[in-house]
């Protein structure tokens, strides 16, 4: 479980690098980004005992109800709605 | 320092957010601190969930062990014998102290009636602890303490009548059979891994008097 841990890390740390050298202000590019990094280790995680499985599965899907929600803002801003 | 990490991690992840939402030019600052709270809870939470499935998948030989206690019609008491006596570090469970143990066996008869000889955890203990100081309080130290990390401190005062109390100061044991016959003969993983430390030193049986334990404090008198 080290490895997928410590690749969260430094995926989310050279994100954080990189968004703050392109002048990010906006939270919804950084929870998309870290959604993204969160979901890509996931499978390197598993298996993980039961109740963490459901507490890791539970973070994933608010992250991906918050990723939902800041897509589809965007979405209806371009669509002028 | 493995119980520290996760804490201290989910602690900084929390302050790195705190900070990136408060900030306006640190914003992606956030997926760091969300890494870090994730990396944190799962350090914290992950060990300790995974050792109590290996706790009760291994409650079925205790199970076991208790069932052959009652099958047998003995009472709930255990001498632990050294492996100079058995030819290896066991406990006898009989309703005598027994003066020889036949080796390699798993039961024999004594005057008293039926007797059976089971491996503790106090056995394990002492295969992973390897050699010892002759002193009792180093020896427990070395063994409890410095190799199975399950007590922060020990002390050993002795009794006039003979018995030894042992103290154990921050004891984070696993409970491995709280709920069974097998805990009243044997005594709790402390207690079962003293007694066999305290037999293989004093070269003979010795048995838990009594064993208590007050918050973190773990007390043990074995004679």
């Amino acid at each position: 479980m080290r490895r997928p841990l410590t690749a969260l890390l430094a995926l989310s740390g050279a994100a954080s690098a990189f968004l703050t050298y392109l002048g990010t202000t906006t939270v919804d590019v950084v929870v998309s980004a870290y959604t993204l990094i969160y979901w890509a280790t996931a499978p390197f995680l598993r298996p993980l005992p039961r109740p963490v499985s459901y507490v890791h599965a539970a973070a994933g899907a608010a992250l991906l109800t918050a990723f939902a929600y800041f897509a589809a803002l965007r979405i209806l801003a371009v669509l002028k709605i | 320092m493995q119980n520290d990490v996760g804490p201290s991690l989910i602690i900084l992840g929390t302050a790195i957010s705190a900070l990136a939402l408060l900030q306006p030019n640190l914003t992606p600052l956030l997926a760091l601190g969300l890494a870090a709270v994730t990396a944190g809870l799962l350090t914290a939470w992950e060990p300790a969930a995974r050792e109590r499935i290996l706790a009760k998948l291994a409650e079925a030989g205790w199970e076991n062990t208790t069932a052959l206690i009652q099958a047998a019609g003995l009472p709930p008491k255990a001498y632990y014998i050294p492996s100079t006596i058995a030819g290896r570090p066991v406990a006898v469970v009989a309703a005598e102290r027994p003066e020889a143990v036949p080796k390699a066996a798993l039961t024999f008869r004594t005057k008293s009636g039926p007797a059976v000889v089971l491996s503790t955890p106090g056995t394990k203990a002492l295969e992973l602890c390897g050699e010892l100081p002759e002193d009792l309080a180093e020896a427990l130290r070395s063994c409890v303490v410095n190799v199975l990390g399950l007590a922060r401190s020990v002390s050993v005062a002795e009794r006039p009548d003979g018995a030894a109390v042992v103290e154990y100061g921050g004891a984070a044991a696993p409970e491995l059979y709280d709920q069974q016959l097998v805990k009243a003969a044997l005594g709790g993983v402390l207690a079962s891994i003293t007694a066999a430390v305290a037999a293989e030193l004093w070269r003979r049986p010795v048995e838990v008097v009594e064993e208590r334990r007050e918050g973190r404090r773990v007390v043990v008198t074995l004679r």
